[in-house]
């Protein structure tokens, strides 16, 4: 018998997943023709492209910067990818995740080393089923590496939350409305250090602790499958 | 926002870090001078002129009848809006709200509504077609580093100050008494902390020309009874575990200051 068996590690949720079960997830590399890098995701229903052009002269003075590339980045969901019509164009959702995105991404990137230049991220959502930002990342991060963009590392994220009193893995969209709480973690998996932290609904200390924990672990498993699927890509290929 | 700073200022902010002092003599986990005004316009139902330190921020409700949103027809409605007013700091610009001012909205809004600081069930008045709608306009009059925090404080405070109209429907009429008012139904006081990374060294409450340096910061939003309800991480540069989970506890220890600060103007 187990003795570290509790309840807790029966609790089995809506969709049949245990705790700390991800989503079936697909990563896809370079599935755009035009587009210096892009990465393809689908998690659950959750269906995400991302390209990224660059680095590219940055012509505007005023955003240009002598010592090092812009990372520009646009979060963008298609009118038809919710349940009820969004409307197209940048709200203050998508404003909010874009900027918080490239803040993720930065410390990954060499970007001194391209003086006055941008590199252009657009993520675009297809369809919406629950932690679509932290996908977003994955996919930013994945068509960075497909464009050859010196980085130091990938970057890692997913979301851990609390529905009926229990710490769970990957929420998905009917969790995210009715959970307790929602947290996006982005991680670098080499130096473990967080380059993205948000938190809705209500965690107690202890709760918070346990939760980054189970957060760290999804992100080294999908830091595998990221790893992988660029593995798959340029195998034999060099 | 982007503020040239001098080497020189760069090195002295450092130098004092080491010294374990800032430029305004205070320690790492010291807030500036609070002060707070309610009921400071009249013609809103709810307002405070907050500032910490030269931040000066005032939050105003405004509430109206409106109808409610399909997917929740059982609640009020709350929305957050922020400007950034041009005549705070030379780096700010009219026009619609860019992404500083947005994601200061979202995160206080994110503090209030996940606390939840307002029973929104108790501010419908006809399920499905009658509610109250409240908007919390944050302005920043003069700008002096930490929005966040003075965001936050004054939002909640101008929340705890509100008096909207009585409303009853009689046989499907709306009637509004604008003669009883009454307070909103508070449910959790929350408040927003932010702690930021100055130097590899957890500050709190930064002036404006160490949030010019700053690598990353990080808004924890607790409730009364110390449990967390909102968390927002800022900047470019990355945390480590040990960071977050010492910046958690720098906020705690605040975070019963701010909330003093609240019991004052909430009798």
């Amino acid at each position: 018998m187990n003795e570290g068996f509790t309840l807790k590690d029966e609790f089995i949720r809506e969709d049949g997943r245990t705790y700390n079960t991800l989503r079936n997830m697909k990563l896809e590399v370079g599935v755009l023709n035009n587009a210096d890098g892009s990465a393809y995701i689908e998690c659950g229903n959750n269906k995400i492209i991302v390209g990224v052009y660059g680095p590219r002269e940055l012509y505007s003075k005023k955003h240009s910067k002598p010592d090092g590339a812009v990372l520009r980045c646009k979060y963008n969901m298609a009118p038809f990818s919710v349940t009820e019509r969004k409307r197209p164009g940048p709200d203050r959702r998508s404003t909010e995740i874009s900027k918080l995105i490239s803040e993720a991404i930065t410390p990954s990137i060499f970007l001194e080393k391209f003086p006055r230049a941008s590199i252009d991220i657009s993520i675009e959502v297809l369809e919406a089923e629950g932690g679509t930002r932290c996908l977003g990342i994955i996919g930013a991060s994945l068509a960075l590496a497909d464009a050859e963009i010196p980085m130091r590392d990938l970057i890692s994220a997913c979301a851990v939350g609390k529905v009926d009193d229990h710490i769970v893995l990957d929420l998905s969209e009917k969790e995210d409305k009715e959970g307790q709480a929602d947290m996006p973690v982005a991680i670098m998996p080499r130096t473990r250090e967080i380059t993205f932290l948000q938190m809705d609904g209500h965690l107690t200390g202890p709760e918070f602790d346990k939760a980054l924990q189970l957060a760290f672990d999804g992100c080294e498993f999908i830091y595998q499958l990221q790893q992988q699927t660029l593995f798959n890509k340029y195998e034999g290929g060099l | 926002m982007v503020n040239v700073i001098s080497e020189v200022s760069e090195e002295k902010i450092l130098d004092l870090i080491n010294q374990e002092t800032r430029i305004d003599k205070r320690s790492f986990e010291e807030y500036r001078d609070i002060t707070v005004k309610t009921d400071y316009i009249s013609k809103a139902n709810g307002s405070a002129l907050v500032s910490i330190g030269a931040t000066t921020v005032v939050a105003g409700v405004k509430a109206s009848i409106t109808t409610p949103f399909a997917n929740t027809p059982d609640e009020g409605i709350i929305i957050t809006n922020t400007e950034l007013l041009a005549i705070a700091n030379k780096n700010f610009e009219y026009g619609p709200p860019n992404k500083f001012a947005v994601e200061i909205s979202r995160v206080v809004d994110r503090c209030i509504r996940e606390a939840p600081l307002i029973d929104l069930k108790q501010l419908c008045i006809v399920e499905g077609s009658t509610c109250w709608k409240l908007h919390i306009d944050i302005y920043l009059l003069d700008f002096d580093g930490n929005i966040m925090d003075a965001a936050g404080l004054a939002a909640v405070c101008a929340l705890l100050t509100t008096k909207i109209p009585t409303a009853t429907s009689i046989n499907g009429e709306i009637n509004i008494d604008e003669n009883t008012k009454t307070k909103l139904p508070i449910k959790n006081k929350s408040i927003l902390c932010s702690v930021c990374k100055l130097f590899n060294q957890l500050v709190i409450d930064p002036v404006s020309v160490e949030e010019s340096l700053m690598d990353a910061s990080i808004s924890i939003g607790f409730r009364e009874d110390g449990s967390l309800c909102a968390i927002q991480k800022c900047g470019f540069e990355p945390f480590t575990i040990t960071e977050v989970r010492n910046a958690i506890n720098i906020a705690f220890k605040k975070s019963t200051e701010l909330f003093n600060i609240i019991e004052t103007i909430d009798k």
